[in-house]
């Protein structure tokens, strides 16, 4: 009997994704079949842990005609095609399961998620046809963005699952892609200019490079030509051109384009969502708020049209939150927020809007018993944003409690976990909520290697707090360490100069001209700290920990030196101080409204 | 020949009102017909006077059986009603010829101006009232109390028409003659209209004027569920609709339901998008609830209303003193007292007998500071004409403890041909000793007999004067002679105290303990001694107080001491009370202020930000913060100019600083 599905892939230099390709998809097939078009890395090997078909196909500048090449290779029922950089997901249904039922269907479009940037949820569906009766009229065609056509349309089915999740590139990565997509695709547009299948690819690249007017003509022409029967193609070129013509800011074109495409594909809700971007950008959000509304009335759109995962739930929510706020209308703004961040956990923007919303609406402690009671603390993401911008608030007791008080998911606090990472931050915001001693203890306990990430480690906090704790002589010890990184030369002097302006008075010269700036953000990072850590104690008295006058008098210190170290700096600090201002400003009429142009 | 005017009256003993409403007609009517329900004074021969009609007619209980007699015997072709209390206004005599002369109206609204006579200064406030229509056998008053007759001509002919004759005016006094009702005669009037009600329960104009006396009676949630079931599924169109949404804020307002009151504003803003005093309630609303931003958008929005349709019966004010007044206090809830003055003064421009705005500009004049500059901006802003309007002026500076000038100007605004009152005699003394004119003060003090009832409160300023300038025998003397009056234990222990302070040796023990009364006059007494500058005197004043009294108070205290300028124990005070009251946003407010002043800036500001944090609807820590970081990099700048005198742009950023300021 002949196997009945065949992994089938073409592949170069992808020892890095390779594996957790491979792995993922192992169990489903049961034929692997790899075409090496010239790898210089241990693709190759690696493929043998999981195959021994592994062929050499030169590279010809042609994807099709390597994927043909390895297609003939394949002996199974069933193809599916996989890239490298891809995983097969069956937790949703299986390959064998969907192949058995297949009711006389030749082939099957599978939904492919694209991750963005963001972990998590943040993903577009598209669905892509990869899994085929491996018959000789179905090859691949086209030099680039090669597909495999089905010439009688019923005789494709679309299955929900499984689901093929595709791994966001590197920034350097796409771009090497994009560049040589564009000369490949540029080559094959020119022999033939009326494509639109090719004229969307095109406009796809140009739009990812940023070369927007470039792409315009492109989709427009796609959008044109692609027919309803091409769906596949014509959703996302539809919004690609939205897109386009917004990069553009010709925002009442886009509109203009939304309301057509709406109208033609009323349950579209991708489209729903672009529109009230669109009038929430042009400042009409009683409009928006109406589209968003329809958007999640609506749910995810039918399968075929490409969808970005969230526009039938948090990203409406959390733009129609964002309208209600500047609408005046707080209450349903925060209700939007509040779901947007219960659709989807990891999404974690809503939580900057609903944090400002709160503050200005109940006060710091009223608005941390709010977002411990919601259960926002026991997110460990959600726990540490907040957490942040507690401590950005100025109220580092509360940032603190926020990483104390909820019961992360998260493991127990070793170092190089996560925990560790965790533990680094809690011990910052110790130092500035009076409690340096427990700051001590914690770093001591998930020390810093020089081995491990070092970016979370609060090497500075560390030192400022010595210095707060009046320890000039370890300060000094730690500051030199610091020295000896190259990146930690201008934090080093700048510590070093505070170190001797507390102890004894005076600084201990200029630095050179080079690391001026770092010297000058880690004494005004310092100011800012200690200005924070004042806000908690009554002046004067307070048991435990330096005396709130400690910050203070470093403050002062900070500023001194700013002033003395010279005219740029001085010129720095200035501006920070009218920052400082104008962000009380900014609160004073987000909070007041207009009512707000009466403090002036 | 025009239509033929009946005026028709119910009255009775209305001798001191029926001639100037009778005046008013003379010639404007054609007769007068007068339904005298049992007078015993000379309203009958006064009415006789005018050539009117009397008949007499005894009172059964119903307003409208007396008002459908005084129509039986009318001839003329309308019927034209007042009250005894009112009067028509001169310039509404043709109007009253022209309006009648129109063959498509059956009655006319007119305008009634009602004189009130509150807080002090008298006020306007129009209303709608249906007086004027055609003398027809079957237009009659129903009603026992809010007697009507609208309705009834509504339901005679149903094609009749109203109009409002805007320029038809009167003028109703009977509001400044007596407190609006009796308690008594409220509840007989509830009662009444409860029966009616009773009999007919569908009647939603009587469930409206039930509403407006149980609104009036106080009872404000009864009101505000009548008020609403009179105007649920009411016809737009309804003359009284305004009035009534504006009766179902104030009683949900006065009911303790902001929110329902709110809605209700917004309701009626869609109905009648131009209805100024529905902005203007709703900004005060608002403005209770803190919800500022709100505040000030309904107030502008009163500000840019268009003149009101009589039948909105406006409130006097709403598009502007009032208003100013609200936006003024709006100004300084964001320390913003240069536009705060300038409201309070656009409110006083627009009614200058509205005391409210008089009485913010005083303060913010700080005439206890700056007595000259506040005299010179108080000559340009009002005419001190009248005695009256110098002792005003007098009063409201003594309130703000601004003693000299306050003063001047009782002296202008007492005539010493009359008997001066004696309060303010006793103000004028109190003027002198706090500026240690202690001679003449103890002449007027001496005035006061032993039998007066502000003795003791001469003698206590007698003994002020003493104690002031150290004399212990003569305030003991005068300290014996105050407690032999028998006075309260609170305010004996505090005479007591004025007695030993002046002592050699401190007393030992513990200290008095003072109850709230005790603790006001104590602080009055330190206030005075603040005023004069005799820090050291108050002090030994406070020290004679138990440790736990002291604490209790050291916020007040603390604040007094900084009023008056006294820092050092300004912040002494005040941090003995926040260590009880750490969380006391007040108390961190004014030791924010004290290190702003002391230019320890960055205590200020941590101490802003605590405030922030406990008050966050409060504006003023956030605009405490824009101007201490403001402080901050100006002083800043002044440093860097002097440090480097060759780089410009430091000397350019401090002027653009200096011109935003």
């Amino acid at each position: 009997m002949k196997p009945t599905i065949a992994l089938v892939m073409i592949v170069r230099n992808e020892e890095k994704n390779l594996p957790t390709c491979l792995k993922s998809a192992r169990n489903a097939v049961d034929e692997i079949v790899i075409v090496d078009t010239g790898s210089t890395d241990r693709t190759a090997e690696i493929a043998r842990c999981y195959t021994d078909q592994i062929y050499h196909y030169p590279w010809q500048g042609d994807f099709s005609a390597a994927r043909n090449y390895a297609l003939d290779r394949a002996k199974s029922r069933w193809i599916l095609s996989l890239d490298a950089d891809e995983e097969l997901d069956t937790s949703g249904g299986d390959l064998r399961t969907l192949v058995s039922s297949s009711c006389g269907r030749e082939a099957f479009f599978l939904p492919l998620h694209a991750r963005g940037p963001e972990s998590g949820d943040d993903f577009s569906r598209f669905f892509v046809l990869r899994l085929f009766r491996n018959k000789a009229e179905y090859r691949f065609q086209g030099r680039v963005h090669e597909q495999v056509t089905v010439p009688r349309p019923e005789a494709a089915g679309i299955a929900g699952a499984p689901v093929i999740w595709h791994k966001p590139l590197s920034a350097r990565e796409r771009n090497y892609k994009r560049g040589r997509n564009l000369a490949l695709l540029r080559r094959a547009v020119e022999m033939d200019p009326a494509n639109p299948f090719l004229q969307y690819y095109l406009g796809v690249e140009w739009l990812g490079l940023g070369k927007a007017a470039w792409a315009l003509p492109c989709l427009q022409l796609a959008c044109a030509r692609l027919t309803d029967g091409h769906i596949l193609f014509r959703a996302p070129a539809v919004r690609s051109l939205t897109a386009c013509l917004k990069a553009l800011g010709r925002l009442d074109e886009a509109i203009c384009l939304c309301l057509e495409e709406s109208a033609r594909y009323p349950t579209y809700t991708d489209l729903f969502f672009d529109a009230g971007l669109l009038f929430a950008i042009k400042g009409e959000y009683a409009v928006a708020v109406k589209w968003f509304e329809e958007a999640l009335r609506l749910g995810p759109p039918p399968p075929l049209f490409s969808h970005t995962n969230g526009t039938e739930s948090f990203l409406s929510l959390y733009h129609l939150g964002y309208c209600y706020e500047k609408l005046n209308a707080r209450r349903e703004a925060q209700e939007c927020y509040e779901r947007a961040l219960a659709a989807n956990r990891n999404f974690i923007y809503p939580l900057y809007n609903l944090f400002l919303l709160c503050l200005v609406e109940k006060g710091p402690r009223e608005a941390f018993r709010y977002f411990r009671t919601a259960g926002y603390l026991d997110h460990p993401r959600q726990a540490e944003t907040l957490a942040g911008l507690f401590f950005e608030a100025g109220f580092p007791d509360l940032a603190c409690a926020c990483l104390e008080e909820g019961s992360p998911e998260a493991g127990p606090m070793d170092a190089g976990s996560p925990g560790a990472g965790r533990a680094w931050l809690l011990a910052r915001f110790c130092i500035y909520a009076g409690r340096c001693s427990e700051a001590f203890a914690l770093l001591g306990r998930f020390p810093w290697k020089g081995d491990v990430c070092s970016g979370s480690f609060p090497v500075i906090d560390e030192i400022v707090a010595l210095i707060l704790q009046e320890d000039y002589r370890t300060a000094k010890e730690k500051a030199l360490m610091l020295w000896r990184r190259p990146a930690g030369r201008g934090p080093a002097w700048a510590l070093l100069n505070l170190i001797a302006l507390a102890g004894s008075g005076t600084p201990c010269g200029r630095p050179e001209k080079n690391h001026e700036p770092a010297v000058v953000q880690t004494v005004l990072a310092v100011l800012e700290n200690c200005l924070r850590g004042c806000g908690w104690a009554a002046p004067r008295e307070r048991a435990g920990g330096p005396a709130a006058g400690r910050y203070f008098l470093l403050a002062e210190k900070a500023m001194q030196f700013l002033i003395q170290l010279s005219p740029r700096s001085c010129a720095t600090l200035s501006s920070y101080l009218g920052e400082k201002a104008d962000a009380f400003r900014r609160l004073l009429e987000y909070k007041f409204g207009l009512a707000g142009g009466f403090s002036s | 020949m025009g239509a033929r005017i009946s005026l028709c009256m119910i009255v009775q003993n209305e001798e001191k009102n029926i001639r100037r409403c009778l005046q008013s007609v003379v010639g404007a009517v054609d007769e007068i017909i007068v339904v005298d329900t049992g007078s015993t004074d000379g309203t009958v021969q006064i009415a006789r006077e005018f050539g009117a009609l009397v008949h007499p007619f005894p009172w059964n209980g119903s307003f409208s059986d007396a008002r459908n007699a005084s129509l039986e015997p009318a001839t003329g072709d309308w019927i034209f009603f007042l009250d005894a209390d009112e009067e028509l206004a001169g310039e509404s005599r043709e109007a009253l010829r022209r309006v009648t002369g129109n063959e498509n109206v059956e009655g006319y609204f007119v305008k009634v101006i009602n004189y009130l006579g509150n807080e002090g200064w008298i006020e306007s406030c129009p209303d709608l009232i249906f007086r004027l229509f055609r003398n027809r056998p079957d237009y009659r008053f129903h009603g026992a109390i809010h007697e009507q007759i609208v309705d009834v001509i509504l339901k005679r002919n149903s094609q009749a028409r109203y109009q409002v004759a805007e320029d038809l005016v009167i003028f109703h006094y009977g509001y400044l003659d007596r407190q609006i009702q009796e308690k008594d005669k409220k509840n007989r009037n509830l009662a009444l209209l409860r029966q009616e009600l009773a009999r007919e329960p569908e009647n939603r104009l009587l469930r409206y004027h039930y509403g407006v006396e149980l609104y009036r009676a106080e009872r404000y949630a009864e009101a505000a569920a009548e008020l609403v079931k009179a105007a649920s599924g009411i016809d737009p169109q309804t003359i009284y609709l305004p009035k009534l949404l504006r009766y179902i804020v104030l009683a949900y307002h006065a009911a303790g339901q902001p929110e329902e009151a709110l809605k209700i504003v917004r309701l009626g803003l869609g109905l009648f998008p131009n209805y100024a005093d529905l902005y203007y309630y709703g900004g005060l609303i608002s403005y209770e609830q803190k919800n500022y931003a709100q505040a000030y958008e309904f107030f502008q929005k009163a500000l840019a209303m268009p003149e009101q349709p009589a039948y909105y019966a406006s409130f006097g004010g709403t598009r502007g003193f009032r208003t100013y007044y609200q936006l003024g206090q709006l100004a300084e809830a964001f320390l913003n007292n240069e536009e705060a003055m300038r409201c309070y003064v656009l409110s006083l421009r627009d009614n200058p007998h509205f005391t409210p705005a008089l009485e913010s500009i005083v303060r913010l004049l700080e005439p206890r500071e700056d007595p000259d500059y506040a005299r010179r901006c108080l000559e340009q802003l009002c005419e001190f004409c009248t005695p009256q309007a110098n002792l005003l002026m007098g009063q409201i500076l003594f309130r703000q403890f601004a003693y000299r000038l306050a003063f001047e100007y009782l002296e202008r605004g007492l005539d010493p041909r009359t008997e001066v009152p004696p309060e303010m005699l006793l103000w004028k003394a109190i003027c002198l000793i706090q500026q240690r004119r202690f001679l003449e003060a103890l002449r007027i003090l001496d005035g006061f007999a032993p039998g007066h009832r502000l003795y003791p409160l001469a003698k206590l300023n007698k003994i002020l004067c003493f104690w002031l300038q150290g004399n212990r025998r003569r305030t003991r003397a005068h300290v014996d002679e105050l407690l032999a009056l028998g006075l309260t234990k609170d305010t004996g222990a505090v005479v007591v105290l004025l007695g030993d302070s002046l002592g050699r040796r401190r007393r030992p023990g513990p200290g008095v303990v003072l109850g709230d009364e005790g603790i006001a006059l104590l602080l009055d007494i330190v206030l005075r001694a603040l005023d004069l500058g005799e820090k050291e005197r108050a002090e030994m004043l406070l020290g004679g107080v138990s440790q736990e009294c002291l604490k209790k108070h050291a916020g007040d205290v603390g604040r007094l001491f900084f009023r008056y300028g006294f820092l050092d124990e300004a912040e002494h005070y005040l941090c003995i009370y926040l260590k009880t009251n750490p969380e006391c946003a007040g108390t961190l407010f004014t030791l924010a202020e004290i290190k702003e002043r002391q230019n320890a800036l960055g205590e200020a500001a941590a101490l802003c930000r605590q405030v922030l944090a406990l008050t966050p609807g409060e504006p003023r820590a956030y605009v405490k913060l824009i101007r201490i970081y403001g402080q901050m990099r100006n002083d800043l700048l002044r440093e860097a100019v002097q440090r480097y005198p060759e780089v410009p742009v430091f000397r350019r950023l401090l002027e653009e600083a200096g011109q935003e300021e």
